[in-house]
């Protein structure tokens, strides 16, 4: 089933029906669904938001439909992630949820009436990496790198291909990896195994915080290289650190323009001063489809 | 034929008498089968929070009937969420295989299906042990009124065929 079939399984009958009526070339490009109560449904194609066919607004039982299939109807397994906003499901799709919030002692304690879904279709690409590996070795050996790019910027989909590459020995010989999937996108391991191809000799830990992640992988899996999405914790940059002092190279992502621009935020300034990683791949839309690619090194 | 006909008449007053001892019995069982049922789904909510399916499939195995074949139908059915929702099918299944229970035993576990798919798992277990602690205590009534009244049910209507007998007598 290829993923835009996997996101339209989530829908109720009937916007199903309605997703599943646009043309198969346009559907191939959907990035994200958009559920918003009262309105009428959307896809994301690019830059541009568009309405699916068919008449009527998204209701209420919609979006909680949605979400029970999501979940198996198990909120109870998945509300850790609901209250941080999002929920993984099976292939590696994300949901954004929006809605009226229940706090209890200034936390989060669930979300009381859904009001929008925001549904994002999880695309591999397999090979999208290929090329780009060779620049990211020195003397056959792989080298910490960074992937940067905004938000929909394609890192995940580098991140995801880069470590099938490395752990299959394409253009070096094969390492030992291990993959921290804090949201479980990355891999998307469903009855443990992954949904996505991340490589013959990956190890793959899902749901666990990345700094503890990272440290459990170092000790318990022997990596060579250590692979995570998105740093945005100062713990995430500790564990970091140590697991490269263990000479553990390191495969991230980072959200950002460029480098300049990470330079302008605390958190990777600090990172990019303590020097762990040797190259930066900067990733950003040109134009509809394709991604100008640049390789910086230092 | 008279005779033959009061017989009938009789028979009919004792039956009518035993099978509402009966119901009662039945009533009895069920409820206690549901609250042995809702008590091991809230010791898994508290240890191992497993998703839906796999939730309903240990349940129904370790359950006694009719909560069993309720919680067995609620797990075949779950590839139709969508079609409906969570509660709707939990219901659904709970009114196919709920003939022993009484509408207010139904109405009281119905209700627990809106909760379960959608609330996290401290809410879920508190709400199931409201409910089984609602269902042992109706259970508790229920065994006290079987034992005081069981055998007078079978006289009761011992005593009314007889009479009906000699009244059309």
């Amino acid at each position: 089933m290829n993923p835009f079939d996997q996101v339209c399984a989530l829908l109720p009958p009937e916007l199903r029906r309605r997703a599943q009526g646009l043309h198969p070339l346009m559907a191939r490009r959907v990035e994200e669904i958009r559920l918003r109560a009262g309105r009428s449904p959307t896809v994301t194609v690019g830059a541009d938001e568009l309405p699916l066919p068919g008449e009527g607004v998204v209701t209420l039982r919609d979006l909680e439909l949605t979400m029970e299939i999501a979940t198996r109807a198990s909120a109870h397994a998945a509300l850790e992630r609901v209250r941080q906003g999002y929920f993984t499901f099976r292939g590696g799709h994300r949901i954004g949820l929006c809605g009226s919030v229940w706090t209890e002692g200034g936390e989060v304690r669930n979300l009381r009436c859904l009001s929008s879904l925001n549904i994002r279709v999880a695309h591999a690409v397999p090979g999208c990496g290929t090329t780009l590996l060779p620049e990211l070795l020195r003397e056959g050996s792989f080298v910490s790198t960074l992937l940067v790019s905004p938000p929909g910027g394609g890192k995940t989909t580098l991140l995801r291909d880069l470590t099938r590459l490395l752990s299959d020995g394409v253009c070096a010989p094969p390492v030992r990896v291990g993959l921290a999937d804090e949201r479980g996108e990355v891999a998307a391991l469903w009855d443990g195994i992954a949904q996505f191809d991340v490589g013959e000799r990956t190890d793959v830990l899902e749901g666990c915080p990345k700094a503890q992640g990272l440290m459990m992988l170092l000790r318990g899996m022997n990596p060579q290289v250590l692979c995570c999405d998105e740093i945005t914790d100062p713990a995430d940059l500790t564990a970091l650190e140590q697991c490269s002092s263990c000479g553990v190279k390191l495969l991230s992502t980072v959200h950002g323009e460029g480098v300049e621009d990470l330079c302008r935020k605390p958190l990777y300034r600090t990172l990019l001063s303590r020097g762990l990683f040797e190259r930066a791949v900067v990733l950003c839309r040109r134009s509809e489809p394709g991604y100008r690619v640049e390789v910086l090194s230092w | 034929m008279k005779a033959l006909g009061a017989m009938l008449v009789i028979g009919g007053g004792l039956w009518w008498g035993l099978s509402r001892s009966r119901e009662l019995s039945r009533r009895r069982a069920a409820i206690e089968a549901w609250a042995e049922a809702l008590a091991l789904l809230e010791g898994e909510l508290a240890f191992s929070l497993p998703a839906m399916p796999e939730l309903l499939e240990g349940l129904s195995r370790r359950s006694r009937s009719p909560a069993r074949e309720a919680l067995s139908a609620i797990q075949a059915n779950m590839d139709r969420l969508g079609e409906k929702s969570f509660s709707q099918l939990w219901r659904e299944a709970l009114e196919a295989h709920g003939e022993a229970l009484a509408p207010e035993d139904l109405e009281q576990l119905c209700r627990l299906g809106g909760l379960l798919s959608r609330r996290g798992w401290e809410d879920q277990r508190e709400a199931a042990e409201a409910v089984r602690i609602s269902l042992l205590a109706q259970a508790e009534q229920l065994r006290e009124e079987l034992r005081r009244e069981g055998k007078s049910y079978g006289t009761l209507g011992l005593a009314l065929g007889a009479f009906l007998a000699i009244l059309l007598m």
